[in-house]
C-alpha cells in the first residue's frame, strides 16, 4: 500500500512544483490616495533594482489608471514581492495571469 | 526641516525645535499597520494562500520589531541630534534614511486605513471630526517629514 501510494504522491508534489515555477502570477500594485508618488517610485527601485524612469513609468500606471501589472513570476518570486511591497505598506497582490 | 548635506554614508539635516518635537511625538505611534489584516490577492482563494498570509504577518511583525530597535538606537540615548543654538542638527545614514521613510510610512498608511481606508472622494467626503482632525494631520505631519527624506535621497 505505500509503495503504490508514492508514485502519485511524486507526481502530485512534481506538478505542484512545476506550478509554483511557472511564471503565471501577475504582481499588482493598486492605487491609494496616501502614498506618496516620489514614495512609490522610490519603493519600486528599491524592490525591483529597476532605474528610475521604469519605476516613474510604473509609478504613473498606478496614479493614472488605478493599478500596474509590474511583473510576471512564478509564486514564490511573486509571493516575495508582493511580500516586499506590504513591506513598504503598498498596496499589491498577487493574480493568477488566465 | 532642511538638508544641509549629503555624502554616500551620511545625510545631515537641519530641524527646528518645533519639527523635533513634532517627529517624536509622532514616531511614539509606531507601528500602526495590523500585520493581520493584509490582503495579499483578489482572486486567488483564501485556503490557497493561507501559507503566503501568514509568512506575510511574522515578516511584517518582524520588521516593526526591527524598525523599533532601530528607533531606539537613533533617538535613543546614542540620539544622532545635536542641538546647535535654536535648531537640532541630525545625522542619518542611508540604512536609517530607508528605516525612518518605512516607519513614517507605516504611521501614515496605517492611519488612513484606520480610518476607514477613505479612497479620493471618501476623503472629500470625510466627516471631520476630532478623532478624524488628529488623524488628518498626523497624516500630513509624516508626509512633510517624507517629501524631505525622499527629496535628500534623489
Amino acid at each position: 500500500m505505500k509503495s503504490g501510494t508514492l508514485p502519485s504522491k511524486e507526481i502530485d508534489e512534481k506538478s505542484k512544483t512545476k506550478e509554483s515555477l511557472e511564471p503565471g502570477y501577475l504582481v499588482i500594485c493598486w492605487d491609494d490616495p496616501v502614498n506618496l508618488m516620489s514614495y512609490v517610485t522610490h519603493v519600486f527601485q528599491v524592490v525591483f533594482g529597476w532605474p528610475r524612469q521604469k519605476a516613474e513609468y510604473h509609478m504613473l500606471q498606478v496614479h493614472n489608471t488605478g493599478k500596474s501589472v509590474l511583473t510576471r513570476e512564478s509564486f514564490e518570486r511573486a509571493e516575495h514581492y508582493v511580500h516586499q511591497l506590504h513591506k513598504y505598506g503598498l498596496q499589491a497582490t498577487m493574480e493568477r495571469d488566465e | 526641516m532642511k538638508l544641509l548635506g549629503k555624502t554616500d554614508n551620511k545625510f545631515t539635516f537641519e530641524f527646528s525645535i518645533e519639527e523635533k518635537l513634532l517627529l517624536f511625538e509622532v514616531l511614539k505611534l509606531y507601528p500602526v499597520i495590523d500585520p493581520t489584516l493584509q490582503e495579499i490577492s483578489k482572486s486567488i482563494s483564501n485556503k490557497d494562500i493561507a501559507q503566503s498570509k501568514k509568512l506575510l504577518q511574522e515578516e511584517l511583525s518582524e520588521q516593526q520589531k526591527q524598525n523599533k530597535e532601530m528607533l531606539k538606537f537613533i533617538f535613543g540615548d546614542s540620539s544622532c541630534f545635536t542641538q546647535k543654538d535654536y535648531y537640532y542638527k541630525l545625522q542619518l545614514s542611508p540604512e536609517q534614511m530607508e528605516c525612518l521613510l518605512q516607519v513614517l510610512n507605516d504611521i501614515r498608511v496605517g492611519t488612513w486605513k484606520n480610518l476607514g481606508s477613505p479612497d479620493y472622494e471618501g476623503l472629500k467626503n470625510l466627516r471631520v471630526k476630532r478623532s478624524s482632525l488628529v488623524s488628518l494631520a498626523i497624516m500630513d505631519v509624516c508626509e512633510y517629514f517624507e517629501y524631505h527624506l525622499l527629496e535628500a535621497m534623489e
